[in-house]
C-alpha cells in the first residue's frame, strides 16, 4: 500500500529525509514520531506526491513515484485522505460545503453529495453543525470536520499530519478514537505526532524518527 | 454535468464570496472600457463626422446686380456644366430678400426702397471618398463666367479643420491600441492579485485531487463574469453620455452620436478577453 525504498529528499538547506525504508500494509494504523523538524511533513509529502525523491522509490497503491505522469497526481492524491495540524478548512464555507468538496472534485451528483456528506457529519458527531462556519466552531470541532472532509471519498489510506498539534489532550485523544474507529473499517492511518507522551499508552506501531532517518520501525 | 454545473456556480458564488477583489476587478474593467468605449465611438463617428464637415464645401457665386432671374438660370446651367460641381441652386433676389428677413428681422425694402441684394448660387462640390477636395480649378473656371460678381469660398478653413481631424483620429487609435495593452496587464495583474489571496483554497483542492482544469474553471468563469459586468457598466455609463450629449448638442449642430451594435459587441469580446487571459494568466502562475 505504502512502501519507501531507500528513499532520499535533501532540502537547499541540507535537511531532508535519507534512506527511508518504510512498509504500511492495508488496515494499518502507524504513528510517526519525532520532535519538531525531524522530517515528518516531508514523508507525507512524499506519499501524496507533493515532492519526488531524489533518490529511492516510493509506491503508494498502484502509483510509482518513478513512474507517475503529473497528470495522474490527482487520482493518487483522491485516493488519500488529508489532514492537517491547521484542519485546513475554508473560511468562506460551511461545514457541509467543506465536507462536500472532495466529491464535487470527482464528479458526484447533489442528492449522492447531501446523504454522504450527512451520513459522515452524524459519524463524526457534527451533523448538528452542518450549517455553521468553521469560525464558529472549537478547535476539536474543526478536527473532527477536517477528519470527516478526509475519509468522504472513502479513501484506503488517512494520513494525518500533526493532527493533534493544536488540540488539548481530552480532544486530541477523542480525535485519535476517531482515528482508531475509521482504522478498524479497513483504513490505514499514518498520523504524525511530536507527542509520544500522547501516543505511548495507545499500544499502536510507530516509526521513530530523527533528523531525517528512521530509528525504529 | 454535476460537475459542470458545480464548477459554473462556484465561479458565481467567487463573485459574491471575494466582493472586495471582485469590485476592484469590475471597477477595473469598467474604467479601461470606459475609455476605450470612447474610443470605439470616435471611430464610428469619425466618417459622420468627416461627412458633416464636408457637406459645408460649398462655393457661393453672386451674379453682378444687373442680371435678371432669367439670365441667371442660364449662368446656372452652364455651372451645372463644369467639373466638380455636385449639384447647384439659384437663390433669387427675391429669396435674397425672404433670407435676410428671417435672418435679420429687418425688411431691407422697407429700409432702402429697393432691394440691394443680387442673384446668387450655392455649389455642392463633389466628393470621393476620404480623398480631399481640391476645388481652385472650379474656382478659376467660375470667376472666368461673364456676369459673375463675387465667388465666395470657405474651404481653406474647412481643409484645414479636416487635416487636424484626421492627425488627432490617427494618433487617438495609436493611443487606444497601447491603452488596450495597457488595460490587458492591468487586469490581470488585479485578478492576479485577487487569486493569491485565494491560495489556501487552491492548496486545498490540490491536496483532495483536484485537477488543474478543475481549480482552474471557477476562475475564469469569474474572470469573464467580471469583465461581462464592467463591460454592461461602462456601456450604461457610455449610452447615457451619448443620450445627454446629442440632447446637448442638438440645439447647436445636425450632427448625432451613433453607437451601434458592431462598438457594443467589441465592447463585450474585449471584456470576454480581458477577463479570460487576466484570470488565466493569474491562476497559471499558481498552479505551475
Amino acid at each position: 500500500m505504502i512502501g519507501f525504498n531507500n528513499v532520499t529528499y535533501t532540502y537547499p538547506n541540507g535537511m531532508g529525509v535519507f534512506n527511508v525504508h518504510l512498509r504500511i500494509l492495508p488496515g494499518e494504523f502507524y504513528f510517526l514520531i519525532g520532535p519538531s523538524g525531524a522530517g515528518k511533513t516531508t514523508i507525507i509529502r512524499l506519499i501524496y506526491m507533493d515532492m519526488f525523491p531524489d533518490r529511492g522509490e516510493i509506491n503508494v497503491n498502484r502509483f510509482s513515484s518513478k513512474k507517475i505522469r503529473k497528470s495522474k497526481i490527482p487520482q493518487l492524491r483522491r485516493e488519500i485522505g488529508m489532514i492537517s495540524q491547521n484542519f485546513n478548512l475554508l473560511n468562506d464555507r460551511n461545514l457541509f460545503e467543506n465536507v462536500a468538496l472532495p466529491l464535487h472534485v470527482i464528479g458526484c451528483d447533489k442528492k449522492e453529495i447531501r446523504d454522504r456528506v450527512m451520513a459522515l457529519l452524524v459519524e463524526v458527531g457534527l451533523e448538528d453543525k452542518a450549517y455553521e462556519y468553521p469560525r464558529e466552531l472549537s478547535g476539536g470541532e474543526q478536527q473532527r470536520a477536517c477528519i470527516a472532509r478526509g475519509l468522504i471519498k472513502d479513501p484506503a489510506i488517512i494520513l494525518a499530519d500533526e493532527p493533534t498539534g493544536n488540540l488539548d489532550p481530552s480532544t486530541a485523544l477523542q480525535i485519535i478514537r476517531l482515528l482508531e474507529r475509521i482504522n478498524r473499517k479497513g483504513t490505514a492511518v499514518l498520523m504524525t505526532s511530536h507527542n509520544y507522551r500522547l501516543i505511548k499508552e495507545l499500544g499502536h506501531r510507530f516509526i521513530e524518527i530523527k533528523n531525517g532517518i528512521i530509528q525504529t520501525g | 454535468m454535476s460537475k459542470i454545473i458545480y464548477l459554473f456556480h462556484e465561479g458565481i458564488r467567487n463573485l459574491w464570496r471575494h466582493k472586495l477583489t471582485a469590485v476592484t476587478a469590475i471597477g477595473s474593467v469598467f474604467f479601461s472600457l470606459l475609455i476605450i468605449g470612447t474610443f470605439i465611438l470616435v471611430h464610428q463617428n469619425s466618417h459622420q463626422l468627416i461627412d458633416y464637415i464636408r457637406s459645408k464645401y460649398k462655393i457661393e457665386v453672386f451674379f453682378e446686380n444687373h442680371v435678371t432671374n432669367e439670365d441667371a438660370q442660364l449662368i446656372v446651367d452652364k455651372i451645372k456644366e463644369l467639373d466638380g460641381v455636385q449639384s447647384i441652386a439659384l437663390i433669387t433676389k427675391d429669396d435674397a430678400i425672404k433670407i435676410y428677413q428671417e435672418q435679420f428681422n429687418e425688411n431691407l425694402i422697407e429700409i432702402l426702397g429697393y432691394n440691394p441684394l443680387p442673384n446668387s448660387a450655392v455649389i455642392n462640390i463633389e466628393k470621393h471618398g476620404n480623398t480631399e477636395v481640391d476645388v481652385g480649378p472650379l474656382i478659376t473656371d467660375l470667376e472666368k463666367i461673364p456676369n459673375i460678381d463675387e465667388v465666395v469660398y470657405e474651404g481653406t478653413l474647412i481643409r484645414r479643420v479636416e487635416y487636424f481631424y484626421n492627425i488627432t483620429v490617427r494618433i487617438i487609435s495609436y493611443i487606444a491600441i497601447g491603452l488596450l495593452v495597457i488595460t490587458v496587464i492591468v487586469i490581470s495583474n488585479t485578478i492576479k492579485l485577487s487569486i493569491y489571496a485565494k491560495q489556501d483554497l487552491i492548496q486545498n483542492l490540490k491536496s483532495i485531487g483536484a485537477t488543474k482544469r478543475f481549480i482552474r474553471t471557477p476562475f475564469i468563469i469569474e474572470g469573464i463574469l467580471e469583465g461581462i459586468m464592467g463591460a454592461i457598466l461602462a456601456i450604461a455609463v457610455l449610452f447615457i453620455a451619448i443620450r445627454s450629449g446629442n440632447l446637448y448638442f442638438a440645439n447647436i449642430i445636425s450632427f448625432k452620436i451613433d453607437f451601434d451594435m458592431v462598438g457594443i459587441i467589441w465592447l463585450f469580446a474585449i471584456a470576454i478577453f480581458i477577463g479570460l487571459i487576466g484570470s488565466y494568466r493569474g491562476i497559471r502562475t499558481l498552479l505551475k
